[in-house]
């Protein structure tokens, strides 16, 4: 007795993880990008702008294939973020990151072909 | 009535819960100078909201600080305060004025030391996810 023997083999994934990896490591630099203007706009919206030592303390850095970090060097930047016992708070970081919540994942999705 | 004024309500009635010496001492960010350690303090970080047509209610998310703020170098006490409003706010639900509690859930932990004048205060709470459905009154 005769056997028919059909094998699928799909090899690719390799080229579309590169792909995938190149796009959104884009998607995730932008993201990073946008988030550090709009943190830097909200803090001269605020008028926390003196010096400007706050206002360009802020720094983004790329820190993997699909990993970015925004960060600010000033040790007071969670004081400002959050308020203290002596100063109220003016959320400038929080709403930066959670505006950008929709765009990146729209972002996201386009650049692996899920629109 | 303002979401954000009916979450507001309803965290401080929530808070208030708490039966460990804490629960008197619940204030919107920031407390009054005079305010004695340890206390509860909740702040607005963020919020969005979700419009919906026809007679669909406006869904809002907003993003909350709640936190113990106690007086000192250790963060054991106002650690122990920070269990308790978890303990009292995870999944917790509820109504304030013209909206609807439909979840809370800590993003993530919170820890701050305010160092001025050589004394030290400690910030101990978390981060909170609130979604919430306006429901005007009829």
């Amino acid at each position: 007795m005769s056997r028919t023997t059909v094998q699928i083999q799909f090899d690719h994934f390799k080229e579309i993880n590169e792909t995938w990896n190149s796009r959104l490591g884009l998607v995730i630099q932008k993201t990073a990008n946008d988030l550090g203007g709009l943190i830097k706009t909200s803090i001269e919206q605020q008028g926390m702008v003196d010096t400007g030592a706050y206002l360009n303390s802020w720094f983004g850095e790329k820190t993997g294939d699909l990993e970015a970090i925004v960060y600010s060097d000033k040790e007071y930047g969670p004081y400002l973020e959050y308020g203290t016992v002596h100063m109220t708070d003016r959320p400038h970081v929080t709403p930066a990151a959670e505006g950008l919540e929709g765009p990146f994942a729209a972002a996201a999705k386009e650049a692996i072909g899920h629109e | 009535m303002s979401e954000t004024f009916g979450i507001a309500e309803w965290l401080y009635e929530t808070l208030s819960g708490d039966d460990a010496d804490v629960g008197d001492r619940v204030w919107t960010f920031p407390a009054p100078q005079s305010a004695t350690t340890p206390y509860i303090t909740f702040q607005l970080q963020a919020g969005s909201d979700t419009p919906f047509f026809g007679d669909t209610p406006r869904m809002m998310r907003g993003t909350y600080l709640v936190r113990c703020i106690d007086k000192g170098w250790s963060k054991e006490d106002a650690s122990v305060v920070a269990d308790l409003i978890d303990g009292l706010l995870e999944k917790a639900t509820g109504t304030g004025t013209d909206v609807a509690i439909l979840g809370c859930i800590r993003q993530s932990p919170f820890e701050m030391t305010e160092t001025s004048d050589g004394e030290a205060y400690q910030h101990v709470g978390g981060i909170y996810r609130i979604i919430a459905e306006a429901t005007p009154a009829q």
